[in-house]
């Protein structure tokens, strides 16, 4: 069964749907599957939308368009949803990660902090599948979860100023991308030589909502080669 | 086809070329950017005869030197600025010539906080991803520096005498009040601290978002929420208890509580009150809100039809 989101309206130009204050993969399913639906209706109005691990936040044209118009038009969407299965098909991505300490900025500090072993605590980042959350805070950082227990950190208690681009990080039970250099306050594990938002393609943006993820551990001299 | 060029004498941090919006990448992260004060912008665009959004300069804290390299037609709006074409002052809201080799500066901003200045044919910037707007923290757009040459566009016919309509001019009351829709992430009985105090101005605050200080700080159940989408105008509280406005270049999500947005048509008189001025919030209805936009726009509108 999936909970019926609700619907209101958010600042005199905008629109939130929220789901329960939780975070989790079959609740996301649900955002992005829902995000997509509307997506695909294609309403008249609707200039952004922006999805959130629970919330899809709408901003629309509101000098030609009304707000009760818009909401019939998602309700229509809600519930023609007959089912929960994600009918759309997630893209893979393969993103290679080097945890050399060159890149690994927190490795000390992630080795104290979980009480493990480096190559164990890069062994459970890279063994598993991701799915992205969400995207934005700032253009191109992705918010992947969800991370094995053993691996939770807290964040900074002062964030960095300036983190380098394709910088992996990872703070409670998420990892993240830094796609651009940015100020950021998560614990760096490692450093991807792919670059993730490539302004000069036409698609620009690899990571969306609902991608799923994989981190392929490579050396050093892989990394420099890339280059 | 007559295109012109101007120089920039001194570099200018805090000012940049701001025109269109940059839509539809929220999602990326990406937030609109564009004029802080659009009124005042698209007053200047009106005043020279340009388009609408054409690219302007947005001039803060202290405007660059400039040096035509042909002859334009240019106007400042926004704040009112002490301006000077070869050290002879000129005043804002209207169309002067300059001269190929003319001299061009700024002094004090007397009124207000932020001006615009428009060039006939609109200054002609790179676009990225749709837009010449500068997002200046993530070093998008072209920084106005020392040397930098920029062209506008072609000097047309348009009659010069135009004068900038009273509802686009600038307001800097002693004490601002700014309209608010309720918030998302409070109950209605939750939110009376924003609105039964006054609020000052920090001098922390960028085109990212207005920092303001409370007399006495907010308290509401909600600390923190999921990280969730953000909007321009959106009221944002951090635990400090001291609210951020959300402006032009904002984040696009946030885990603070979102205690009230702002009206769209209230930001650009946001963008005149220089730090340390006093502000208030006062809540209506949406439908109002939208009704004051529309009714604004249409306004503007007509001046370029």
């Amino acid at each position: 069964m999936s909970e019926t989101p609700s619907i209101k309206p958010y600042g005199d130009s905008g629109i939130l749907i929220s789901w329960p204050q939780v975070i989790d993969d079959k609740t996301n399913e649900e955002v992005v599957t829902l995000a997509k639906q509307i997506e695909g209706q294609v309403i008249s109005g609707i200039n952004e939308m922006i999805i959130a691990y629970q919330s899809i936040c709408i901003q629309f044209d509101s000098l030609v368009c009304d707000y009760n118009i818009i909401v019939q038009e998602l309700l229509k969407v809600i519930e023609s949803e007959t089912s929960t299965t994600n009918e759309f098909e997630n893209k893979l991505i393969e993103i290679p990660v080097c945890y050399d300490s060159e890149f690994a900025l927190d490795r000390e500090y992630l080795k104290s902090a979980t009480g493990l072993p480096w190559e164990e605590i890069v062994s459970l980042h890279s063994n598993q599948t991701y799915s992205v959350y969400m995207t934005g805070f700032t253009p191109g950082f992705a918010y992947l979860g969800t991370l094995p227990e053993t691996l939770e950190v807290p964040r900074k208690d002062t964030p960095r100023t300036q983190i380098p681009a394709g910088s992996i990080a990872i703070a409670g039970k998420q990892t993240g991308v830094y796609s651009l250099p940015s100020p950021g306050g998560w614990q760096i594990i490692g450093r991807t030589p792919i670059e993730l938002l490539d302004l000069s393609s036409d698609s620009p943006f690899n990571l969306e909502p609902g991608s799923n993820v994989v981190f392929k551990e490579i050396s050093l001299e892989e990394f420099k080669k890339w280059e | 086809m007559g295109v012109g060029k101007v120089e920039i004498l001194s570099e200018s941090p805090f000012c940049s070329f701001q025109g269109k919006l940059r839509k539809g990448l929220l999602k990326y992260g990406f937030p609109h950017s564009g004029a802080m004060d659009s009124v005042s912008m698209r007053g200047a665009n009106y005043l020279v005869g340009n388009q609408e959004w054409s690219t302007c300069m947005e001039l803060a804290v202290s405007g660059p030197k400039l040096e035509f390299k042909s002859n334009a037609v240019i106007a400042v709006t926004g704040a009112d600025i002490e301006c000077f074409l070869n050290d002879q002052s000129f005043p804002c809201n209207k169309a002067i010539v300059a001269k190929s080799g003319d001299q061009l500066h700024f002094g004090k901003f007397n009124t207000g906080f932020i001006s615009y200045l428009a060039i006939q044919g609109g200054f002609f910037i790179n676009e990225f991803l749709g837009s010449c707007s500068t997002l200046h923290h993530l070093n998008i757009g072209t920084n106005i520096s020392k040397g930098l040459q920029v062209e506008f566009g072609e000097s047309i016919q348009f009659e010069s005498e135009r004068h900038l309509p009273n509802h686009m001019k600038i307001i800097q009351p002693e004490l601002l009040t700014l309209r608010t829709v309720s918030g998302v992430d409070v109950s209605e009985d939750e939110d009376s601290e924003l609105y039964n105090q006054e609020f000052l101005v920090s001098p922390n605050s960028n085109r990212m978002g207005i920092r303001i200080t409370a007399e006495k700080p907010i308290e509401i159940k909600e600390k923190e929420i999921i990280s969730s989408g953000i909007l321009k105008g959106t009221i944002q509280l951090p635990a400090s208890g001291n609210p951020i406005i959300m402006t032009a270049d904002h984040q696009t999500a946030g885990g603070y509580p979102r205690v009230a947005s702002v009206i769209t048509h209230d930001l650009d008189y946001l963008a005149q009150m220089p730090p340390n001025s006093k502000i208030r919030f006062r809540k209506i209805a949406v439908e109002k809100a939208v009704d004051l936009l529309r009714k604004r726009e249409q306004k503007i509108g007509l001046l370029f039809d």
